[in-house]
């Protein structure tokens, strides 16, 4: 090993521990000194040889879903908290997770108590819902039912996960095809984590994703054949259509992200482009047509590019949602699909995969509903 | 060099523009709409927040005045010129914190919701701006009169300067009414102002002495003349010997004040029970033959251009287009984008006149529960006997049945709304509404070859406009039967019980505008004792109003645990017996006696509406230590705190909590009504979550109606949000 190579490993392995032990603002400061000759190294890297960054070198190569063009560190694992009473059905440990520089992945893992090695759930929710759920003890209780361990975890630019070096401008859907990568990066990374443990069963490993989450999930999905089965709720997509209507967008922020550019980018990172690709033998897609954060014919375009296997939900509304499977039953379809192969069968018949309940709801149209 | 010079002058200039902003910070705001909070938001602008402990936010000044009479001394003006737009005339507060160099005034128009909302929202061309207060003069020399329940009004006088007393020469105007003049020549003292109190005595005409009486017909302040009343056999008196003595006052709203008013005097906050987008509807209903959306079974109101008006004074309302998104429908302009905060929940209180308590009466002690039901047909034109409303009515002693008399409000009002869309025509009876479709009530107005003889044989009436007097019959050209609201009698015999299902008892259908006339009206009983009404509830427009009962609603009580241990005596009577002033430390309610609204904190009650403030912006106010700046977020806070604290007028939808001193806002109202697409974006509950949820900042804010909406409780929706997502609601559900 050269002096060359020698002093850039000291200098990134003391950036990913600054930035994960150092506590702010001194981490925020130090860490982001130390980040800025990280940063310049790695992209002179990148400059030189993109598809073969130097060995040994933090390398994240943001133009692939996958984690074979990239090299990610992982620190020892810290656990922040662990709640373990006697009296309750789960052990839950907050964790926090660190393979790149400036940015940590917290962890809330719940173990449902005298089950030994529990498949595992990962709740993926939408930007930009923080982990708030994830320490509620009503979510858990639900998540870890019929006897799964749940990992609750938020993606990268969402609620505090956010580098100091990051400008306010900079925010999950202006850097979406940074962020969708990144959390899919995550995604495998934490898979990596929950294996090394021990007392997960890894061969029963389900995501459950909403919104940008339920996106996360199809394209984590699409390259990493660990996750078994995939429950995904309003996932975004068909970005052209997502970015000028959905109601997650602001207006006034809408121009910037329809531009040529910017579509292009994160083309190759659209569900519609990627459905067919997902590697999980189980998939549910449900969509609510009354929310508007993903608009109707996005919806109806995902629909339409899952492959035949894919099961969909359609709702007209939460109220229709809940009327089939409850609020607090909307993770068991996945908790079914993760059953051993024996107990859970997949329809083959098409025509019995795609599912419409129709809004209960109505409108405010005093002409129909009179009597 | 030229053009140095100029830069250099427009550099100077705008210094001392600067400079003068800077050594003269003033902050004014304007609030317009409707009367629910019109109280509350007083008490906050004058004496701060009763939990944080903060001052008063707008200074402790106050002074109340105007009325609903298109003579008002205050009315809001609508930008759009051109479009022969009329003024809306309405009672006013104004609370200010210096009388010659005030840095904070705030001043809240009190007129009906969908007019508020329109008045903040409306648009006109170019740059004008939304719609603007405009005060009169006069307000600077008349006296407040205390409209404010609860609240003193309070001026520290400035203005009040000169002599008490003038020997003056009477002239008599007309009938008893004098004008008085400074004998010799001059003008009198600032304390002469309209209201001001007045003893005469002197005079060689005896009638023309009074004493303790109030005096009108001042133009200025320091005026040259003023009238009063004498008494029967007033003369002009000539001789100076009369000598005129006034109470010393504080003339009224300062000069100071006025001008701070008319220098910004556009509306920062609108006020409204019903949400804009409910206001649009209600707009539309009231306006267009097709409605909107449409609605062929109020298809004619049709008061298109014209006034909507009482039964019962001079008090008129129009309805006006606005829109609250894009542009507005008069001139194009864009609309700026707004928040419409829940600040708090009212219930509408169904109310009856007290004073027949005869078997059949409404005032019957038996008589304390009317169905949802039964109301709505009573409201629809279908029910016309007291003994429609409720078993106990019905009885076979002398006088009975007897004819019942509903009141109703104007379309335009947010109560009118509430009260529709929650009881007369709920989900369930959409074919149903309060202004028309009577046509299945046999003889109604809409028999055209009827109505002379039915109008005719009228009985005589408090209500003077049968059809309305004040204004010619033109909204109800139809069928020239000049009001449409009532329930034909002529051609039925009196007590006649076979001639039709509801005919020969006499009821009739009256209209009240705004929330006092409609109490005042059944307070007193007029034009039958048994007249039946309906009001969003306070403790200033309930109190003392001794004539009035409140009765349940299917068997809840909106406002108490258990109707019959009503504190105040007697079963529904709504008179709460508190005294004093909360601006001067003095008001007084005994333990128990304001209401706790038992049936809207527990859900059961089924008509009460969020009370929202409409403000631009994209982000809900808030207000941070110290809790005084003059912002929408610290009046509705301290407002909420008030309510939850003094004057109970509303369940607040949050509170700064129980500790005293600082504030953390907690929720205190677990219940919302779903909301629908109306006019305008798609519908949100926006029921922000509670502490420790993933959802805090996440939750869309609320939009779309919900004046229709169906009632669940908050956790539907934090259960939905915690599993499924944020965004995750029940819209279009309907009551």
């Amino acid at each position: 090993m050269s002096n060359w190579d020698c002093s850039r490993l000291v200098a990134t392995l003391l950036a990913l521990i600054l930035s994960s032990l150092i506590s702010s603002p001194l981490r925020a400061e130090a860490a982001q000194s130390t980040a800025t000759s990280l940063s310049g190294q790695a992209n002179q890297s990148t400059a030189n040889s993109p598809s073969s960054p130097p060995p040994g070198s933090i390398y994240e190569d943001h133009e692939s879903l996958s984690l074979e063009r990239s090299h990610l560190l992982m620190l020892p694992p810290m656990v922040l908290e662990k709640t373990d009473l006697p009296t309750s059905p789960f052990i839950r440990e907050h964790i926090r997770l660190t393979w790149r520089p400036l940015d940590s992945v917290d962890l809330y893992i719940a173990i449902p108590r005298g089950v030994s090695k529990p498949p595992v759930i990962l709740y993926l929710y939408s930007y930009p819902e923080t982990t708030g759920r994830f320490q509620n003890d009503s979510w858990t209780l639900n998540a870890i039912s019929r006897g799964y361990a749940s990992v609750g975890f938020v993606s990268f630019l969402t609620a505090d996960r956010i580098p100091t070096s990051r400008l306010a401008s900079e925010w999950f859907i202006s850097d979406l095809q940074e962020s969708l990568v990144t959390t899919v990066h995550d995604v495998q990374m934490i898979l990596n984590y929950l294996a090394s443990r021990g007392d997960l069963d890894m061969d029963r490993v389900g995501m459950f994703g909403v919104g940008s989450g339920g996106t996360i999930g199809i394209l984590a999905s699409a390259v990493d054949p660990r996750i078994k089965a995939i429950e995904v709720f309003n996932p975004w997509g068909d970005w052209q259509n997502w970015l000028a209507k959905s109601t997650a967008v602001p207006k006034e922020r809408r121009v910037n992200f329809l531009t040529p550019k910017f579509l292009e980018n994160v083309a190759p990172l659209d569900p519609i482009q990627m459905l067919p690709k997902v590697k999980a033998q189980n998939v549910c897609i449900q969509n609510v047509r009354s929310d508007s954060s993903v608009p109707v014919e996005s919806q109806e375009k995902i629909e339409a590019r899952a492959p035949d296997v894919v099961e969909i939900l359609q709702f007209g509304d939460y109220d229709a949602l809940i009327s089939v499977q409850t609020a607090a039953g909307v993770f068991d379809w996945l908790k079914q699909a993760l059953q051993p192969e024996k107990e859970y069968k997949v329809e083959t018949d098409k025509s019995k995969h795609v599912h419409f309940y129709p809004a209960i709801g109505k409108k405010f149209d005093a002409v129909s509903a009179r009597p | 060099m030229k053009n140095c010079k100029l830069l250099a002058v427009c550099f100077a200039l705008a210094i001392a523009l600067l400079t003068a902003s800077a050594s003269y910070g003033q902050t004014v705001l304007i609030g317009v709409g409707s009367s629910a909070l019109w109280p509350s938001v007083g008490l906050s602008a004058i004496t701060g927040d009763p939990i944080t402990g903060s001052g008063a936010i707008c200074g402790s000044n106050f002074w109340t005045g105007g009325s609903s009479s298109a003579s008002s001394i205050a009315v809001g003006v609508d930008s759009r010129t051109g479009f022969g737009i009329h003024n809306e005339p309405g009672t006013i507060w104004v609370a200010w914190d210096n009388d010659t160099a005030p840095t904070k005034v705030c001043a809240f128009l009190n007129v009906d919701s969908v007019v508020g909302s329109r008045l903040f929202l409306e648009q006109g061309a170019g740059s004008s701006g939304n719609g603007s207060l405009s005060i009169s003069q006069a307000a600077t020399y008349t006296l407040g009169i205390n409209k404010v329940a609860f609240a003193q009004d309070n001026t520290s006088c400035a203005a009040s300067t000169g002599a008490t007393s003038f020997n003056v020469s009477l002239s008599l105007v007309s009938g008893t009414t004098l004008q008085a003049t400074v004998f010799g020549g001059g003008n009198f003292s600032n304390y002469f102002a309209n209201g001001a109190v007045v003893t005469v005595t002197g005079s060689a005409v005896s009638a023309d002495n009074v004493s303790g009486v109030k005096i009108s017909g001042v133009t200025q302040l320091s005026p040259l003349s003023f009238t009063y009343s004498g008494g029967a056999g007033a003369a002009s008196d000539s001789s100076g010997s009369a000598l005129v003595t006034v109470t010393p006052n504080c003339p009224g709203l300062p000069v100071a004040v006025l001008n701070a008013l008319s220098a910004s005097p556009h509306f920062t906050v609108g006020f409204t029970d019903i949400r804009p987008e409910d206001g649009v509807f209600a707009y539309h209903r009231a306006n267009d033959l097709g409605g909107f959306p449409s609605d062929p079974t109020t298809g004619n109101m049709d008061y298109a251009g014209k006034g909507i008006l009482s039964s019962y004074s001079n008090a008129v309302a129009y309805p006006v287009n606005f829109n609250l998104t894009g542009s507005d429908p008069l001139t194009g302009t864009a609309i700026p984008p707004v928040v419409v905060q829940s600040v708090g929940a009212e219930p509408v209180v169904v109310i009856v006149n007290n004073n027949d308590t005869t078997a059949c009466g409404t005032g019957s002690t038996a008589f304390g529960n009317v169905t949802a039901d039964a109301l709505s047909r009573a409201y629809a034109g279908l029910a016309g006997a007291t003994q429609d409303l409720d078993p106990s009515l019905n009885s076979s002693v002398s006088g009975c049945p007897k004819p019942l008399w509903p009141v109703e409000r104007e379309p335009l009002s947010g109560t009118y709304n509430t009260f529709e869309w929650q009881v007369v025509r709920p989900d369930n009876n959409r074919g149903q509404a309060q202004e028309n479709y009577n046509i299945s009530y046999p003889q109604s107005n809409n028999n055209a070859s009827a109505c002379g003889a039915w109008v005719s044989a009228l009985t005589s009436t408090a209500a003077t406009s049968f059809p309305p007097s004040v204004a010619p019959p033109l909204h109800f050209d139809a069928n020239n039967c000049g009001n449409p609201l009532n329930i034909q009698t002529a051609n039925y015999t009196s007590l006649s019980t076979t001639a039709g299902p509801y005919g020969g008892y006499g009821g009739n259908r009256t209209r009240a505008i705004g929330t006092g006339e409609m109490v005042g009206v059944i307070n007193s009983g007029a034009g039958t004792a048994n007249s039946i009404g309906y009001a969003f509830y306070s403790l200033g427009t309930f109190g003392g109003k001794t004539g009035v009962k409140y009765v349940t609603l299917d068997g809840v009580d909106p406002l108490y645990s258990v109707y019959s241990s009503n504190p105040n005596g007697i079963a529904g009577t709504v008179a709460p017996s508190c005294t004093g002033f909360v601006n001067k430390g003095t008001f007084s309610c005994g333990a128990g006696v304001q209401p706790n609204f038992n049936g809207v904190v527990t859900g059961n009650y089924r008509v009460w509406e969020p009370l929202h403030a409409i403000y631009t912006g994209s982000a809900i106010s808030t207000c941070a230590a110290p809790y005084t700046a003059v912002t929408i977020g610290c009046l509705i806070q301290a407002a909420q705190d008030q309510a939850a604290n003094n004057v109970k007028d509303f369940v607040p939808v949050q509170t700064c909590g129980t500790s005293i001193g600082s504030c953390t806002v907690t929720n205190n109202f677990f219940f919302f009504r779903s909301h629908y697409q109306n006019a305008g974006p798609a519908p949100h509950d926006g029921n922000q979550p509670p502490p420790g949820s993933s959802c805090i900042g996440s939750v869309p804010l609320e939009a779309g109606g919900d004046m229709a909406g169906a009632i669940y409780p908050k956790q539907t929706d934090w259960t939905l949000q915690n599993n499924v997502g944020c965004t995750a609601e029940l819209t279009n559900q309907f009551q």
